[in-house]
């Protein structure tokens, strides 16, 4: 039967999406411990990586979340002060979460939230 | 959230004492505002380095001035005055052309048009939900349409035949698939059943409004003044548009690619008419029948593309033009915000050269709008010529990659960090893409202007990818040299397109901006030539002299730039649309194009890593006695540059390799490598042929940053420090340190009128 609508095609990749990011999901979830997330926030990558080989598995899935809704440090004023934001569709406002979602006066500590809030993002339960 | 609500751009990017630049603001409340010529030697905010020096200059051009608010026509179109509405087809007519909608569902989108859509008058064929519509209005709110009942298909090339037949009182429609095996994003194999036609009655005579035919949207109304305004723009490729008199019966010939015999065409445009060996003028349009109604490109959509008959066969717009009779269209393009000019400043005869900004403040907002002041034209000022990339400055003008691109911080390694500049850019699309950003319909952006705010090209501003980038960056540099006393004058990359080699040979050395990537060939040819005969390069960079960039050579505020066919590349152009419209050359990488940066600067770019940046090893070579000078005052065994404001070391963004195969000198002595880069540091995937594992800064051999220095002919010679972050190291320990050392051990040494020793 001819094709005669392209409204009658949807792009199938999204169920391959599906299945791919359930399975990095667990993985994720399950390389995750405290002293991790602690390293994250104290030492530069490569330091907490020699401690933990797996944790570029854990931050390049952070890193490669769809653009739309990825959080991200929002300079509200450059080295001073600091909050959370999340990316929206080009063309219309970035959303800036509340200051209840942390103000900062640091990069490195917003960028810590940041990290916790994508765990939180993608259903993982993240240790206080 | 503080609003970005004032910010402007210059007319040119550089200036010589004795010429003129105007300034063109917009405010978002009109209203009063101050103008001050700023001179800027330092724009890093970082508390841990210098901080920002700017100074008030005295000028004309101060003062207060009245703020108005400038509205920015987006989207590409071909514009056709039509003055005495000859193609306004009261007597009945017939319109064709070939069409790919790469986003039909975009919503209204105007195809070709002599349309008013304040009130509804003329003709106009669109797409409406996905479908073609054809419609004529009179003006006083009557309107019929003839509307399609299959929706196209994207991105798949369509014939399409819209007709009037006045006696008849009726309207025609009629889409006919020409896929092929190339022309469109599938191929034949796909069984399409979306030929259609419609049909509909019209019991009024359409207006002829006094608007031009816009081909690519739709004119928002009759204009006030001398501007159109188009609404409705598309995206999408449209070939060979024609206008005939009268109801075409038989449209056969038509959807073969044929006149039809004995119809005479009103108009019928030729968008690759006029193509030479050096590419197609950018605005043009020609009519090749004989109504003479030439057309002019509005917002620089894409020309030399693949057209309807594009088979795959040729790859060159200038050797098959005959299949390039496309132009891509996208309703987000833009070439000059075209704002009225607030102001003009004509370049005082004593003002010396170097950076400057003119700095517009309205209440709390305020922005600074950078430009450059050459020494007087064919004169130096100094014996150090510091070679502000602007090219480069172009590519990257208002990039929006973070906030689109979900690939953008696996590539930093990092959690990005935006300010309000970042955000304003991506919310607001009248500040145009970059180089580095997709059109709405997925087409990579291949020109960028400078007649636009360029929100990142700002003092004060850090970079989407977390460090000061290209302008702020060079501005490290520019503090050094101030700092250490040494006297130096500017040109930039759109002053070496006009003097070429001569510009360089007035001075003793010429040093590079951090981050000079985008080249055009002259540029090259002029580098190339000052260094063998005997001038010095220093190239404190990294990723330099990467990819091919063409100048607009009709709108020179304008670069070209096509990415592919490898590359660290954000977009890569579709198969037969590597070639530069604006120059005929192919474009891509100069690596394949036999010029591989190491061939003039010892070094070419071969990792990027953005997370941190480490120090250099020394090599043997640097023990090398007549290189000794450039190491006095630093112990053989001390790492250069193990500090620094980027990443905490001199080499780190992006470094670049010394590599005899690609052509680095023979004669070229390794100085001294960085390894150490992390596991986000990757090969450039022109280095990678099998995408083995292994390819990071922790595991490849590759993945480092190299200092080298060669001598050329005739007492010239480079030095190559192959890393983005050097220059941020330069003001450590308050400018105290090896890399500051070293920069001015060598910088003094290549300023000298003697020439260097040779190494061979």
């Amino acid at each position: 039967m001819p094709l005669s609508d392209p409204l009658d095609y949807r792009d199938k990749t999204a169920d391959a999406l599906e299945v791919f990011h359930a399975r990095r999901r667990e993985v994720v979830g399950r390389l995750l411990t405290p002293e991790m997330l602690e390293l994250q926030r104290t030492m530069r990558e490569p330091e907490t990586i020699e401690k933990y080989p797996h944790y570029h598995l854990v931050m390049n899935y952070l890193r490669l979340a769809p653009a739309v809704g990825k959080s991200f440090v929002y300079a509200e004023e450059p080295y001073r002060r600091y909050r959370i934001g999340l990316i929206t569709q080009r063309g219309t406002p970035a959303e800036i979460l509340d200051e209840s979602r942390g103000v900062f006066d640091n990069e490195r500590d917003a960028r810590h939230a940041v990290f916790r809030l994508r765990l939180e993002h993608i259903g993982i339960d993240v240790p206080a | 959230m503080t609003k970005i609500a004032i910010r402007g751009y210059t007319s040119r990017p550089s200036v010589a004492p004795g010429d003129s630049l105007t300034f063109h603001v917009s405010c978002d409340v009109p209203g009063e505002y101050e103008a001050q010529l700023i001179r800027i030697v330092q724009g890093e905010p970082d508390p841990n380095g210098p901080g920002v020096k700017e100074f008030e200059v005295d000028a004309p051009v101060n003062g207060t001035y009245q703020g108005r608010t400038h509205r920015t026509q987006l989207g590409g179109y071909v514009e056709v005055p039509d003055p005495d509405g000859v193609l306004g087809g009261v007597d009945g007519f017939s319109v064709h052309l070939f069409l790919a909608a790469t986003t039909p569902q975009f919503g209204r989108q105007g195809v070709i048009s002599r349309w008013s859509e304040a009130d509804h008058a003329g003709w106009a064929l669109t797409i409406e939900d996905g479908a073609l519509v054809f419609t004529v209005g009179d003006g006083n709110g009557a309107t019929a349409s003839a509307r399609l009942g299959r929706r196209l298909f994207a991105d798949a090339f369509y014939s399409v035949v819209a007709t009037y037949d006045a006696a008849a009182g009726r309207l025609t429609l009629e889409q006919h698939s020409v896929v092929n095996s190339t022309n469109s994003r599938f191929g034949k194999v796909v069984p399409l059943d979306t030929d259609a036609n419609a049909a509909a009655d019209v019991s009024f005579t359409p207006a002829v409004p006094d608007v031009p035919v816009i081909i690519a949207g739709l004119a928002e109304g009759v204009p006030e003044g001398e501007r159109t305004w188009v609404v409705a723009n598309l995206n999408g490729k449209i070939d060979a548009p024609k206008i005939f008199a009268g109801a075409l019966t038989d449209v056969g010939p038509l959807h073969r690619g044929e006149l039809p015999d004995g119809v005479p065409a009103l108009a019928r445009w030729d968008f690759i008419a006029g193509v030479t060996r050096e590419g197609i003028a950018s605005d043009p349009v020609k009519d090749v029948g004989d109504g003479g109604f030439d057309g002019v490109c509005v917002n620089q959509p894409d020309r030399g593309m693949t057209g309807w008959n594009w088979d795959g066969r040729w790859e060159v717009f200038t050797t098959a033009p005959e299949q390039y009779g496309a132009i891509w269209f996208h309703a987000d393009s833009l070439d000059d915000c075209r704002w009225p000019a607030d102001a003009e400043l004509t370049i005082p005869s004593d003002l010396r050269s170097g950076c400057y900004a003119l700095r517009v403040r309205q209440g709390e907002a305020e922005d600074h709008i950078p430009f450059f002041v050459t020494a007087p034209r064919g004169t130096a000022t100094a014996k150090i010529l510091f070679l502000v990339p602007t090219f480069s400055y172009r590519a990257y003008a208002n990039t929006q990659v973070v906030q689109n691109a979900e690939s953008a911080q696996a590539v930093t390694g990092q959690i990005s960090v935006l300010e309000d500049r970042d955000l304003e850019i991506n919310e607001k699309p009248e500040y145009g893409l970059s180089t580095y950003d997709y059109h709405a319909d997925g087409r990579g952006c291949q020109y960028s202007s400078w007649r636009r705010p360029i929100l990142n090209m700002r003092p004060r501003y850090r970079h989407e990818f977390g460090a000061v980038w290209q302008y702020p960056a060079d501005l490290h540099f520019t503090d050094w040299l101030e700092a250490q006393g040494f006297e130096y004058d500017v040109a930039t990359d759109d002053d070496l397109m006009v003097e070429g080699a001569e510009l360089l040979k007035r001075y003793n050395v010429v040093v590079t901006g951090t981050h000079p990537e985008y080249y055009a060939r002259e540029m090259l040819d002029a580098w190339e030539t000052y260094i063998a005969e005997g001038g010095r390069a220093m190239y404190l960079a990294g990723n330099g002299f990467y990819w091919i960039a063409s100048q607009d050579p009709d709108k020179p505020w304008l670069i070209e730039v096509r990415k592919g066919e490898s590359g660290d590349q954000a977009w890569r152009a579709r198969p037969g649309e590597l070639y530069h419209a604006t120059s005929g050359e192919r474009g891509g990488l100069w690596r394949m194009r036999a010029r591989a940066p190491q061939k003039v600067f010892g070094t070419g770019y071969i990792a990027h890593c953005l997370d941190i940046s480490v120090g250099y090893t020394q090599m043997p070579d640097a023990a090398d006695e007549r290189v000794a000078w450039m190491f006095e005052g630093i112990g053989p065994d001390e790492t250069i540059g193990d500090f620094g404001l980027i990443g905490g070391g001199a080499a780190g963004l992006e470094v670049d390799q010394y590599d005899l195969t690609l052509g680095t000198p023979p004669n070229t002595l390794l100085l001294a490598s960085a390894f150490g880069l992390s596991q986000n540091a990757r090969l450039v995937p022109e280095s990678q042929y099998f995408a083995h594992a292994g390819m990071s800064g922790e595991q490849h051999p590759a993945v480092r940053g190299d200092i080298t220095y060669y001598t050329s002919g005739n007492g010239g010679g480079v030095l190559a420090t192959s890393s983005m972050a050097w220059c941020g190291s330069l003001s450590h320990n308050d400018y105290d340190n090896n890399v500051s050392r070293f920069t001015a051990n060598v910088l003094r040494r290549f300023a000298e009128d003697r020439p260097l020793e040779e190494i061979v």
